[in-house]
């Protein structure tokens, strides 16, 4: 991929003599079918990967997938819904387009949705969603919902007693996506040696903290001590909306229960927002539509 | 008797078929092809463009004098860019081609944008049919990627 990507440059530097201007897409230069792809939002990317093989070689390609997260990033936001109706968690998704809200609502074909029944949305960062299995507390998933390529990363150490919360993120100067995790545990000796033991009568809280990382490139957690401050998982929503969305002028809240609310500050009026479709959510998560993939290399 | 006038330099852009387009510097210098040419003194009188034609030229040079036009507005400028890449497909390639070997950003930007707006909510028949492009798939293969992004394909034209 790296060597293409070369390649590509060193074309675009010397500047050889082109043919003479005809009627098609495949007189222009790769290059520039990159640039107008890379343009288009996520569903219609997916759908030019029938076109040709060319084109659906094009969708693994490094420079087009960058330069289209660089300008999703900018344009086209979708939201990412996750429901836990009727049985097992299900995710949906709505592209926002310019001017209307009546975008469809599509389920998401997950390809784990067997195997891991329940699951919390951690976070969504380039593309790429973090999920954590919550029916089995420790295994969590890097997924693009829409290249459908999921990658499980390894257990880290599980305490008998313990509240986890997790962070996603990307770190653009070592280039890295790590995932955070902080543990609130008490230790099995602790417990011993104290009177209450018996879990009736165990004080509410943990004792201990630990902070684990892992980078997506090493692939191993590491632990970097404990942590000063009492998080309360309830309270972070890192993943979802709460007026970090701006569409149509307009500002999306989450209610609790997961129901969109707008928020027009020019009138000054609360809306409820619903689509077309929408499912019972329980979580919304900004979102964009990317063909990144979940290595880090 | 040196009277102070401000003589606008002008410089001749010769075309792929043999036309001569005489135009003031600054407006020319927009594109940095040109703006190289220039400054590294390899143009003498006449600049010659082999992979632009006439056709193509007078366009590009209508796009470079209204944006060398520092008192129109940035509401005016949009309004005259949308305007300017309504024109058929065939014809934002030429002018896409052209920009490219000119190195004219903005306008390259417009062009390409105008041809995602206009692919947008079109099937893969038509993007096959509109840029010439044979399927070079069996119908097995790609029956297999339609199936894999399935819902990608909920509303789309057939047309």
């Amino acid at each position: 991929m790296d060597l293409a990507d070369e390649k590509q440059i060193k074309k675009r530097k010397c500047k050889t003599k082109e043919d003479q201007p005809t009627k098609g897409l495949e007189t222009l230069r790769q290059e520039i079918s990159i640039d107008i792809l890379s343009r288009l939002p996520i569903t219609y990317l997916l759908q030019s990967k029938v076109v040709c093989r060319a084109w659906n070689m094009l969708s693994h390609d490094l420079h087009l997938v960058n330069l289209h997260l660089a300008r999703a990033i900018r344009n086209n936001s979708c939201l990412i819904f996750h429901s836990d109706y009727p049985i097992r968690n299900q995710l949906y998704f709505v592209e926002l387009s310019d001017l209307d809200d009546t975008e469809n609502v599509r389920k998401i074909q997950a390809p784990f949705s067997a195997s891991m029944p329940e699951f919390d949305v951690v976070g969504s960062c380039n593309g790429l969603l973090c999920l954590f299995d919550s029916l089995f507390c420790d295994a969590i998933h890097i997924y693009n919902p829409f290249t459908r390529d999921l990658k499980e990363l390894p257990k880290s150490f599980h305490f008998k007693e313990q509240e986890v919360i997790f962070g996603f993120g990307f770190h653009p100067a070592t280039n890295e996506y790590k995932v955070i995790k902080i543990v609130y545990y008490n230790n099995a000796y602790d417990e011993y040696n104290r009177p209450w033991h018996y879990p009736k009568f165990r004080p509410r809280g943990f004792r201990f903290s630990d902070v684990q990382i892992l980078s997506l490139c090493s692939n191993t957690w590491r632990s970097i001590g404990k942590v000063p401050y009492k998080l309360d998982r309830r309270w972070l929503s890192e993943a979802s909306v709460n007026g970090r969305l701006h569409w149509n002028g307009r500002i999306l809240l989450e209610h609790r229960g997961g129901n969109l609310v707008s928020y027009d500050p020019e009138s000054g009026t609360f809306e409820d927002l619903m689509f077309q479709g929408m499912p019972n959510v329980v979580q919304t998560v900004v979102h964009v539509g990317s063909l990144n993939i979940p290595t880090d290399t | 008797m040196a009277t102070t006038t401000t003589e606008t330099k002008m410089l001749t852009l010769c075309t792929s078929d043999k036309q001569q387009f005489q135009i003031e510097e600054t407006i020319a210098l927009q594109a940095v092809t040109i703006r190289n040419m220039v400054e590294d003194e390899c143009a003498s009188n006449v600049i010659p463009l082999p992979n632009v034609n006439s056709k193509i030229m007078i366009q590009i040079i209508e796009y470079l004098k209204k944006h060398v036009d520092s008192s129109v507005s940035k509401e005016d400028m949009e309004k005259f860019d949308s305007a300017f890449v309504e024109k058929k497909l065939s014809e934002i390639f030429d002018i896409i081609l052209a920009a490219n070997y000119l190195n004219i950003k903005n306008l390259l930007d417009i062009c390409c944008q105008r041809v995602a707006d206009v692919m947008k909510n079109k099937s893969p028949e038509w993007v096959r049919r509109t840029f010439n492009i044979v399927n070079d798939f069996t119908a097995e293969e790609e029956a297999k990627i339609r199936k894999e992004h399935e819902w990608a394909f909920e509303g789309v034209d057939e047309d």
